[in-house]
C-alpha cells in the first residue's frame, strides 16, 4: 500500500515464564535523579535531530514515488514506442541511485572556491562562492562557533538554519547545504546578485507608489510562506529582503543573526522610561514636535545606515513593540515591520528612526503619540490608511485575523497576487553576469580566504561537548528535479512543494503517559 | 578465518555469561516501551524502492542509522561510563569484547564507553573508506560491500542493547524513549528485511524485536 497508516506502536513486551528478564530489576524503579544542564541540552538536540530525520526521510520516500508515478503517467500519455518508456523509466532510476549516493556524500569547505565579499559583521561574513564540481554561484554564509556560543546565538543560528531547511518557497531564500568544521559553521544559498531593499531605498531616497506597491505585496507573500510554516521571522528589514537578478524579492537574513536579550536587557529594564513621555521631554530638550527628528539628523541617520546593519547592534526601528517589551507575541510582529518597511519607502525614512536605540525604542513603545506623517512627500490616503493599520496595537492590526485582510485593503487595488513572481518587477536591477556584485557593499579583502583552511572534523566531533550545540547541521537540498528538468525539457515532474508539518507528516504522536513537546521553531534572527 | 577479525569460535566477540540472576520489569517501564513517536509506515520505508541500487539503499540507510545510535548514545555520556559500565553488557547475560581484525586482533576487555567509541570510530573509518563507500559518482562498490554492512549493522546493535538494558531508564528521564524506540524500530525492520544480522545475535533483545516484526 502507498498510504501512511498512521500511528504504529510497538506491540507489548511478553516475557515467558521460563526466561530471564529482559531488564533488570534496578531499572524497573523510577529514577528520580537529574540530569546535568549539558545532557539535557544534547537530549533536546537529539530529539529535534531524529525528529527532522524522520520528517525527511519519509518525506523523500514519498517524493520519489510521486516522481516515479507521474513519470509513468507522462510515458503512457506520450504514445512513444515500449523501447523509449523503459529507457525514460532507467534514466529516472539513475538519476534518483545518483541522488541518493549524493545525500552520503561528505561536503565541506573543499569543495567550493571562495570568491568576493558581500557582507561582513560580528559574528562572520556572507562570500560568493563557486561549487568546484559544477561552476554553480552560491552565497556562503559562514559564522564563527565561538562567536555564536559566546553570544547565546545558538538556538538562532540553529533556527534559521531549520527554516531555511524545511520552507521551500519561491519568496524565500533558497538553501541548498549547512555544514561545518572546528571553527564555522556554514550555510551555503542562493545568490540574489539585486542586492537589498534597503540598497535600493538608499539608492532611490523614496519609492513611488506603484514600485512600493509591488514590493509591499511581494513582502506579504514572503511572509505569508514563512508564517505557514509556524515560523515567526521577528526582525523583518529592508536588509533582509533580497532582490534576484530579475528584480523579484526574496526573505532572507544577510544581515547575520543579531542579539535581542543581551545587547537590550538594560533598555528594557528601564520599563518605566520607556512609557514616560514627561521624562524624555525634559532629557532631549524639545520644546516642540518632541519625537521628530529634525532634518540634519535624518540624513545622519541614513548614512550610518549600512554600516549599523552590520553591527552587533543592528537596528530596532522595525521592530514590534510587543517584541520590545517582551511580551507574548505571534506572527502579527511581522506585519508591524511590514508596515514601518513601507513607510520608509514613502517617506524616506522610518518612522520611529533615531540614531540612540534607546530612543528608537521609546519611540515604538509609544507610537500612539510618535507616529506621525510629515507634510511632505505627499502619500495617498489610502497608503497612510494602511500604515496605521499596519502600525497599531496587535488587536485591530492587519493580519491578525489571516493574509486576506491586508490584501482586501483598497491600496492593493489591481494587484494580481498569483502573478506576483511571474510578472514583471517594478524595478530591474542592474547585474552583469553571474559573479556581479555591483549591488552589495565593497568589502576589502583585509583578511582573504585563510590561508590554513579549518580541518574538517569526523562527524562524532558533532557530539563533542562544544560541536554537541550544532547537532544535525548537515544539509542538502535536493536537486533531482533541476537535473530531469534541464535533461528532459519535455518531462515535467511536479515534485511537492510544500513539506508538511511534523504532526500530518508522521501522524498523532503516541506517547502513552510520556508528553513529548512539539517542537516549535521561532527564529530570532 | 573472517576478513574482518571475527576469528575462530574461541575467539568470539560475543560470549553468553553463565548463570544469570534473574531480574523483574515493572509494568510502567513496558508502557515507555510502547511509546514511539507516529512515524508512519516504516515497514514499508524500509523496502527497497523501485529500480534502486541494493547496494546504494544499504549505504545510505547505513550512515542515518550509525548518526542515529551515534547521537542516541551522545545523550548517556554522563551515566555510561568506565566505573558505572565497566564492560560493555547488555543485560546479566550478555558481554562483547572488542575486535577490530586490524590493530585489536584479540577480543579484549572494555568498559562500555570505551567499546562504543572504538566501535563509532571504526564505523566511521569503513564510512569514509571509498573503496567500501564510494562517494564519486559511478564509483563501483567493492564484492564484498555487504558483508562489511553486516557486520556494522551486528556492532550497532550491540549499543541499542547496552541502552535498553543498562540506561533505559535515563532515557525515559530525558524523555527521549519515542525518539530511541522509533530508531530501533526502524533499525530492526531494516535489518529484518535484508537479514543484517543473524538471529542468534539478537537474542539480548529478542522479545523486543519479536513484539516489532511480528506487528
Amino acid at each position: 500500500m502507498d498510504g501512511y497508516d498512521g500511528t504504529v506502536r510497538l506491540g507489548a513486551i511478553n516475557l515467558k515464564h521460563d526466561r530471564a528478564a529482559d531488564f533488570d530489576s534496578a531499572t524497573a524503579a523510577p529514577d528520580v535523579s537529574v540530569s546535568s544542564p549539558v545532557t539535557r541540552q544534547k537530549a533536546a538536540a537529539a530529539k529535534q535531530f531524529i525528529e527532522n530525520h524522520y520528517k525527511n526521510y519519509l518525506q523523500g520516500l514519498q517524493d520519489r514515488k510521486d516522481r516515479r508515478r507521474a513519470l509513468q503517467r507522462k510515458v503512457q500519455e506520450s504514445q512513444v514506442s515500449a523501447e523509449e518508456q523503459e529507457e525514460m523509466m532507467r534514466n529516472l532510476e539513475r538519476r534518483e541511485t545518483e541522488y541518493m549516493r549524493l545525500q552520503r556524500r561528505k561536503i565541506g569547505i573543499d569543495d567550493f572556491e571562495q570568491l568576493t565579499v558581500i557582507g561582513k559583521g560580528a559574528f562572520g561574513e556572507v562570500r560568493l562562492c563557486r561549487a568546484k564540481d559544477t561552476g554553480e554561484i552560491f552565497a556562503m554564509k559562514k559564522l564563527k562557533k565561538s562567536e555564536m556560543l559566546s553570544r547565546g546565538q545558538v538556538e538562532h543560528v540553529r533556527s534559521e538554519r531549520n527554516l531555511l531547511a524545511e520552507v521551500d518557497s519561491r519568496c524565500i531564500v533558497k538553501l541548498h547545504y549547512s555544514f561545518q568544521d572546528s571553527d564555522f559553521l556554514y550555510l551555503i544559498m542562493e545568490y540574489l546578485p539585486g542586492g537589498d531593499i534597503m540598497t535600493l531605498l538608499m539608492r532611490e531616497d523614496i519609492l513611488s507608489e506603484d514600485v512600493a506597491r509591488f514590493y509591499i505585496a511581494e513582502s506579504i507573500l514572503a511572509i505569508h510562506s514563512i508564517h505557514q510554516h509556524n515560523y515567526v521571522h521577528r526582525d523583518i528589514k529592508p536588509d533582509n529582503l533580497i532582490l534576484d537578478k530579475n528584480g523579484h524579492l526574496k526573505l532572507s537574513d544577510f544581515g547575520l543573526c543579531k542579539p535581542l536579550d543581551d545587547k537590550y536587557s538594560s533598555i528594557l529594564l528601564e520599563n518605566d522610561d520607556l512609557t514616560s513621555q514627561e521624562s524624555t521631554s525634559e532629557t532631549e530638550g524639545y520644546s516642540v514636535s518632541p519625537w521628530l527628528m529634525p532634518k540634519e539628523q535624518l540624513q545622519q541617520w541614513k548614512r550610518n545606515r549600512r554600516a549599523l546593519a552590520y553591527s552587533t547592534v543592528g537596528t530596532l526601528d522595525y521592530m514590534a513593540p510587543e517584541v520590545l517589551l517582551k511580551k507574548g507575541y505571534g506572527i502579527e510582529c511581522d506585519w508591524w515591520s511590514l508596515g514601518a518597511i513601507m513607510y520608509e519607502m514613502l517617506i524616506g525614512y522610518p518612522p520611529f528612526c533615531s540614531d540612540d536605540p534607546r530612543m528608537a525604542c521609546r519611540k515604538i513603545v509609544n507610537w500612539k503619540t510618535c507616529l506621525k506623517f510629515p507634510d511632505e512627500p505627499k502619500i495617498s490616503a489610502e497608503a497612510k490608511d494602511l500604515i496605521c493599520r499596519l502600525l497599531c496595537d496587535v488587536d485591530s492590526r492587519l493580519g491578525t485575523r489571516g493574509i486576506e485582510e491586508i490584501k482586501a485593503h483598497p491600496w492593493f487595488k489591481g494587484v494580481q497576487w498569483d502573478m506576483l513572481y511571474e510578472s514583471e518587477a517594478a524595478y530591474k536591477p542592474t547585474v552583469t553576469g553571474d559573479l556581479d556584485t555591483q549591488n552589495f557593499e565593497k568589502f576589502p579583502e583585509v583578511d582573504g580566504p585563510p590561508s590554513v583552511t579549518a580541518t574538517v572534523g569526523p562527524w562524532r566531533k558533532m557530539l563533542t561537548s562544544k560541536d554537541n550545540n550544532f547537532i544535525g547541521y548537515t544539509f542538502k537540498k535536493s536537486d533531482i528535479l533541476k537535473s530531469l528538468e534541464s535533461s528532459d525539457a519535455d518531462i515535467r515532474v511536479n515534485g511537492s512543494s510544500k513539506t508538511p508539518s511534523l504532526i500530518t507528516l508522521l501522524g498523532r504522536i503516541d506517547l502513552q503517559d510520556t508528553i513529548i513537546p512539539e517542537s516549535e521553531q521561532k527564529p530570532e534572527a | 578465518m573472517s576478513l574482518f577479525g571475527l576469528g575462530n569460535r574461541n575467539q568470539k566477540t560475543f560470549r553468553p555469561k553463565k548463570s544469570a540472576p534473574s531480574g523483574s520489569k515493572g509494568a510502567q517501564l513496558q508502557k515507555h516501551i510502547d511509546a514511539t513517536l507516529g512515524s508512519g509506515n516504516l515497514r514499508e520505508a524500509v523496502k527497497l524502492p523501485p529500480g534502486e541500487d541494493i547496494n546504494e539503499w544499504l549505504a545510505v540507510n547505513t550512515v542515518d542509522f550509525f548518526n542515529q545510535v551515534n547521537i542516541l548514545f551522545g545523550t548517556l555520556t554522563e551515566f555510561c561510563t568506565p566505573s558505572n559500565c565497566p564492560s560493555m553488557t547488555a543485560g546479566p547475560k550478555y558481554e562483547y569484547r572488542w575486535a577490530d581484525g586490524v590493530t585489536i586482533k584479540k577480543p579484549i576487555e572494555v568498559s562500555a564507553p570505551k567499546y562504543v567509541e572504538y566501535l563509532m570510530d571504526w564505523i566511521e573509518s569503513q564510512l569514509d573508506d571509498e573503496t567500501i563507500f564510494p562517494q564519486r559518482l559511478g564509483a563501483p562498490f567493492p564484492t564484498n560491500f555487504r558483508d562489511v554492512v553486516k557486520t556494522i549493522f551486528k556492532r550497532l546493535f550491540r549499543v541499542y542493547a547496552h541502552i535498553y538494558h543498562s540506561h533505559f531508564q535515563k532515557i525515559v528521564s530525558l524523555k527521549e524513549e519515542a525518539h530511541l524506540n522509533t530508531c530501533f524500530k526502524h533499525f530492526v525492520l531494516f535489518t529484518w528485511e535484508f537479514r543484517l544480522i543473524d538471529k542468534a545475535e539478537l537474542a539480548p533483545l529478542e522479545d523486543l524485536v519479536e513484539s516489532i516484526v511480528q506487528l
